[in-house]
Order: structure tokens, then C-alpha cells, then sequence
């Protein structure tokens, strides 16, 4: 199985940039899979625009579930297919909330058997704050060991960004950074690219 | 209260238990990723890696072209899949069989025992667990001296010799030939001394005929054991004889005519049916095909005028003289 995850902290816009690639790659509708923690599957179809205005949220922990969307990427003749899966959000510290918990364990789990894993960064965040969170170089030290992993500097449309992604590239100078904005469907065509050649 | 949990956490063995530790609010997902990395023991894939694995691929690859041989396909990609899982059964710190790799390779000849175990020198060299995988191929005369003492110093060298790699045996029942008496025996005790003492950097393969090696072995009751692998290489079928006879000629720039094909077909057919077992099989193809080879160059350099196809096929009196 061709799959690849999205991973990061809440609200970095994980959902939102699986569901903005899809409509860059031309799907106007999706099928999204959801798996509740206690195994659960439930389909549902969306139009795009329908599913963003539905899963994604400026709130923190939108997402509680695995939700895997897919994607049908046009490569010359051929069309290659693509799981891609949003996952819950990784913070730092541990979270109060059991069901939170249980959707971040559902996300290592996933991260585990993935082939291809792209981990979303706030470089406006990092801009603002000029701290690299414990959570991040965990997930890009796990991610770089098991390989096809790639970082998304994400927000790179907010004030402060550039500045952030100078600091991300500091911070993990070995890995594979690819700038984007979910909102403004920056740097989706090197994404493609990158899953391509991965996947 | 953090300390306990901090300890069993670093004692679990199963991600089962660093996930429902995370879930019942334990450790942090940071956390759970630092023993993630400590149990898988993972780290960034080095070009060694890459090229042990693209390697392997080619070897495989290499395998697959064999014509017929399923069951020896099958133990050898086994035999992939159990080095592979003890090494990293040994990289997870968890319990693992020794790996005796000594293997005894039953079949008549010409049916692709020196093949495989050449293909086997380089997947175990692939895998790393052979430093060299080279293959050194040796008889009786070759470890056989002729006064006391040569024996052992002549099998020692060709053991040191095939160190890193295989040695392989060909009829290796011979050594039992010869009764008490024959230098024969001497051998065999000193390669089973040699395999104890360097048990990790070279492996055996005695070969020979079904019955012999049989026999053999109920004759040296602890080489059964000393060879856990045991491989039967099965006679060819007529189809899979004609097959690598088409292989043969194709990888040669040459083609049977019809006429050909069915007369080697029935050649192949009379072969594999009669009650000799040992005349049949690829190398006896393989000579039929050389032989025909110089029959259509005696046929041919009379002709004055002759085209590219003449050049390239073998007609029906080629393998017709052949069988004469």
C-alpha cells in the first residue's frame, strides 16, 4: 500500500493541506476513511470545498481521528494511487483529555507501518517564538532514522515565516524542507514531486 | 511516582506497550518516539545498506531465472527470510538460533546443484553473513592425500581456502568409500573439527546423488546433524529440458526451427522416461545444443551464399546427427 502520513503539532494545518493537495491534483470529490480509535471505519464522500469548510478548523485537535483521504496523482500517462493520511495532532507534554490520547496513539501507531512520512511545521510559529518544540525534533529524529521523511514548513503566507524557516533549516539541517502554504497552495507542485519519486 | 513509570516504560519490549502507556497519559508523545527509536534500534539507512539490499534484489533476480527448480527456489528464499528475521530478532536484543548453515544438496547431475550453491554464495555474502561468498569446488582427489597426515593438511587448505565463503563438495559420498581404512574418513574429521571451530565465516555443502548421499549419511550418523539443510534437486520434466534448451540458444543468438524443436523434444523425451537417471538433465541439453551448434557450422560452410537467418537457425539435422 502506497501510504504516506501528515503528522505535527495541532493546528499546524495538516488537514487543511491534505484536503487543498487533493483540489491541486484535480479531485473535486473525496472519499474520506475515518478510523475511530477502537477500530471503527466510517466513509463518508465530500466535495472538496464541502470538506474543508467540515474537517478543518482554526481550533486545536479538529482532527481526533485517523482520517485517510484518496488520491489519485496524475503522473504523465499514468495515474499513481495514494493514501494519505491526516492524522491528530503530536504536542508537547502529556494531554488531559483521554480521547486526545488515544487519537495521538492512533497516530504513532499509523506512523509505525507508513511508508512515507511528511512532517508539518508552523514557520510562522517558529518565527514568532524562535523555539524548536521537543515534540518536532523527536518526530524528524524517528522520522529521518526510518526514511522518505520530509518536512512541510507550513503558514510561509504569515508574517515571520521566512524568518521561521531560516530557523527550521538551522534546526534540522539534514532533512528534506519543502516550504507551503495550505491556504495559498504554495510549493504543492515539489510536494508532488516528492511523493512521486518516494511512493 | 515518574521514576517507576520512566523505569517500566524502559523495560517493555513491545510498542503495544509504549502506545498504551502514551494512552494512559504515562508519557509524553516525545517520550514514546525516544523509545520508539531505542526499539527499533533504527537508524539512518547508510550506502552499505543500500547496496547489501540492491544486491540481494540481483541475486534473487538471478534465482528466479532458473528454469523449473520450484522447491529449491522455495527453501532458498525460506532460508533469505530466516537469516534476515535472526538478525533482526539479534538487533531487537530478543533470543536467536545459532545459524547453522551447513547444507547437503541431493540430485543427479546437471540438475543445478553447483548453480544454486553459487547463488547461495552470494546471497549469504549479500546478507552479510558470509564475508567473501566465493564458491570453492572440490572432490575427493582434492582433500584426499596419499600418506598419513597429507589428508588433514590437504582438507585444511582447501577449508582455509573457502574461508569467508562455501566449500562445496562434489560427490562427497566418496569419502565414505573405501572402508575403514581410507584417508577418506580422515577428511571427514577434520572438516567436521574445522566446521566446530569456524562455524560463523565458512559453510559446507556436500553434494552427490540421491542414493549415495543416502547412504552416506547413515554411514557418518553426526553429519546428518553437523548438515541441518537438506535440498532435493528434482529431475528436469521434458518441458522445463526444452526450456532451458530455448534459453540456451536464445542467449547464444541462435533458434530452433519447427522441425528442430519437436526432434529435441524427443531426444529430451526418450532421455527423461528412460530408467538412467544420470544422463538426463541441462548439462546433457547443454552438450546436445554444442553439438548441434557444430553441426550447422560443418552444414553451413559449404553453402556459398548464405543469409543472417541461416546463420542463426538450427534445423532438424543438426539435432538429428546429434542424436546419431
Amino acid at each position: 500500500m502506497n501510504d504516506c502520513i501528515l503528522v505535527g503539532q495541532p493546528n499546524v494545518g495538516k488537514t487543511l493541506f491534505a484536503l487543498q493537495f487533493a483540489d491541486f491534483l484535480g479531485m473535486r470529490a473525496l472519499d474520506v476513511t475515518f478510523q475511530a480509535s477502537d477500530g471503527l471505519l466510517g466513509c463518508k464522500h465530500y466535495r472538496v470545498e464541502q470538506a474543508i469548510r467540515e474537517l478543518s478548523s482554526m481550533e486545536r485537535h479538529k482532527t481526533k481521528e485517523i482520517q485517510t483521504i484518496a488520491l489519485k496523482i496524475p503522473t504523465g500517462k499514468s495515474i499513481r494511487n495514494i493514501q494519505l493520511i491526516d492524522s491528530c495532532g503530536l504536542s508537547d507534554g502529556i494531554h488531559p483529555d483521554i480521547l486526545i490520547r488515544k487519537a495521538m496513539v492512533q497516530t504513532l501507531s499509523a506512523l509505525r507501518y507508513v511508508k512515507m512520512i511528511l512532517h508539518m511545521l508552523d514557520a510562522s510559529y517558529y518565527g514568532r517564538t524562535k523555539v524548536v518544540p521537543d515534540i518536532d525534533q523527536q518526530v524528524a529524529q524517528y522520522g529521518y532514522a526510518k526514511g522518505r521523511y520530509a518536512i512541510l514548513a507550513n503558514k510561509m503566507d504569515l508574517p515571520g515565516a521566512k524568518e521561521g524557516l531560516h530557523i527550521i533549516a538551522n534546526a534540522f539541517p539534514d532533512q528534506t524542507i519543502i516550504p507551503v502554504s495550505s491556504l495559498k497552495k504554495i510549493g504543492f507542485k515539489e510536494v508532488k514531486a516528492l511523493v512521486c519519486r518516494y511512493l | 511516582m515518574e521514576n517507576k513509570n520512566t523505569c517500566k516504560i524502559n523495560n517493555c519490549i513491545w510498542p503495544e506497550e509504549i502506545l498504551s502507556a502514551l494512552e494512559r497519559g504515562e508519557i509524553t508523545p516525545a517520550e514514546a518516539f525516544i523509545r520508539f527509536r531505542q526499539l527499533d534500534n533504527i537508524r539512518a539507512s547508510s550506502d552499505k545498506d543500500y547496496r547489501g539490499n540492491s544486491e540481494m534484489e540481483e541475486v534473487l533476480k538471478e534465482l528466479d531465472m532458473l528454469i523449473g527448480l520450484n522447491s529449491v527456489k522455495k527453501l532458498v528464499r525460506e532460508l533469505q527470510a530466516f537469516v534476515e528475521i535472526q538478525k533482526r530478532r539479534q538487533q531487537e536484543e530478543l533470543a536467536t538460533d545459532p545459524l547453522v548453515l551447513h547444507m547437503i544438496f541431493k540430485g543427479n547431475p546437471g540438475t543445478g546443484k553447483t548453480t544454486v550453491a553459487r547463488i547461495m554464495g552470494k546471497l549469504l555474502r549479500a546478507m552479510g553473513v558470509l564475508q567473501k561468498g566465493h564458491l570453492v569446488e572440490v572432490e575427493r582427489a582434492d582433500l584426499v592425500g596419499e600418506y598419513i597426515g597429507h589428508t588433514a593438511q590437504k582438507t585444511r587448505d582447501q577449508l582455509k581456502k573457502a574461508m569467508g565463503g562455501i566449500l562445496f563438495i562434489d560427490e562427497a559420498y566418496s569419502l565414505a568409500r573405501g572402508g575403514e581404512k581410507d584417508f577418506g574418513k580422515e577428511a571427514i574429521d577434520c572438516m567436521c573439527k574445522f566446521m566446530e571451530d569456524n562455524k560463523d565465516d565458512i559453510i559446507l555443502i556436500l553434494a552427490g546423488y540421491c542414493d549415495e548421499m543416502d547412504n552416506f549419511l547413515r554411514s557418518n550418523p553426526g553429519l546428518r546433524s553437523r548438515f541441518p539443510i537438506h535440498i532435493d534437486f528434482p529431475d528436469y520434466t521434458g518441458a522445463e529440458l526444452m526450456e532451458i534448451a530455448k534459453l540456451t540458444l536464445q542467449k547464444r543468438q541462435y533458434r530452433l526451427s519447427t522441425g528442430a524443436e519437436s526432434e529435441l523434444f524427443k531426444l529430451v523425451s526418450v532421455c527423461t522416461t528412460t530408467d538412467q537417471p544420470h544422463i538426463g538433465n541441462a548439462r546433457m541439453v547443454r552438450n546436445i545444443i554444442e553439438k548441434s551448434i557444430r553441426r550447422q557450422a560443418v552444414r553451413l560452410v559449404r553453402q556459398t551464399t548464405l543469409t543472417r537467418e541461416d546463420l542463426m537457425i538450427i534445423q532438424y539435422e543438426d539435432i538429428r546427427e546429434v542424436e546419431g
